[in-house]
């Protein structure tokens, strides 16, 4: 027996591997939650957010732009909701019953955040992440510009990983 | 229980509209609620807050107590006095703050289906009689 031996977990987790990569099981992964805005999909990183709502009433708020669709009370706090749709640019659509609150804490902010969907909570090792594109291609040019920190693959879908902290300070600085 | 968090704790607020926005200010503030037609020398609320004049016609006067002297603002109607539960009342997130284009803006009123917002109608009005008097060289 070698004197690193796998665990039976860890042989079946290798042998599971659809793609034949070959994974490193030691290798640190990030919790991703992946969400969509019609077609395109993003993540924020899993341990910035903290709870992923379903059904919890907004309070509209008068005199507050339309990517502030208002607030929700969270077991007595208080939390904003702000529409991704019209934070990144997207076009607003009526809410969908598929359509979820990610609740997000970023460094020093914290806000609720309107989803089209929510499509999956996933351990992606440190391998797979990409750096963003020096070249952007025009449907998100200017909509994502300076909060992707990365791309991941995942079968056929594209995922842009935003930075909850940047995209925070943007939207209070008034710049999206 | 923290006595800000009992339900039965009030705290007295002044409610009234700008358009469809419901607006409140704390009572305390209040010295009298007049009826009757537009005054020039009323402040207009919409103005003050930073809201577009609206057309509504049941205007009211609110005579608010500010910087120790007594200035009139006309405001929409209907207006109501208020005991809120502390219970109810909660600070702006701060993305609302910096977003919010009402000026003044200082709190919120949870009610069951509608927030009404709490604004600093003393301070506005000190604010905009303030730069009046510069402006007029008082």
């Amino acid at each position: 027996m070698s004197e690193q031996s796998l665990s039976l977990d860890q042989v079946l987790a290798l042998k599971h591997g659809s793609t034949g990569e070959v994974v490193n099981v030691d290798e640190e992964v990030t919790k991703l939650v992946v969400f969509s805005l019609g077609e395109d999909w993003f993540a924020f990183r899993g341990d910035m957010v903290k709870e992923i709502l379903i059904d919890n009433e907004v309070f509209f708020l008068p005199g507050c732009p339309a990517s502030l669709e208002g607030v929700i009370n969270v077991r007595g706090d208080i939390e904003s909701v702000v529409h991704l749709r019209a934070v990144l640019g997207y076009p607003l659509a009526s809410t969908l019953l598929s359509s979820r609150i990610l609740l997000g804490h970023g460094k020093s902010m914290r806000s609720g955040i309107r989803v089209d969907r929510v499509e999956d909570v996933l351990d992606v090792p440190q391998s797979r992440f990409q750096p963003p594109p020096h070249t952007i291609a025009a449907p998100f040019k200017g909509i994502v510009t300076g909060i992707v920190t990365g791309i991941v693959t995942q079968g056929t879908q594209t995922i842009s990983v935003l930075d909850m902290d940047a995209l925070f300070e943007d939207y209070r600085a008034g710049l999206r | 229980m923290d006595d800000a968090d009992s339900p039965l704790q009030t705290l007295a607020l002044v409610e009234f509209r700008v358009g469809d926005c419901r607006l409140a200010v704390e009572a305390s503030s209040v010295v009298s609620l007049l009826e009757g037609p537009s005054h020039a020398s009323h402040s207009s609320v919409s103005r003050l807050l930073g809201l577009p004049e609206t057309s509504e016609v049941a205007r009211r006067v609110l005579v608010i107590l500010a910087g120790g002297k007594q200035r009139s603002v006309q405001v929409d109607g209907p207006v109501e006095l208020r005991d809120v539960p502390v219970n109810s009342i909660y600070p702006l997130p701060e993305l609302i703050l910096s977003r919010m284009a009402i000026n003044g803006a200082r709190a919120l009123v949870l009610m069951e289906t509608v927030a009404i917002v709490v604004v600093d109608l003393s301070r506005l009005l000190v604010a905009a009689h303030s730069v009046g008097a510069t402006q007029s060289g008082e």
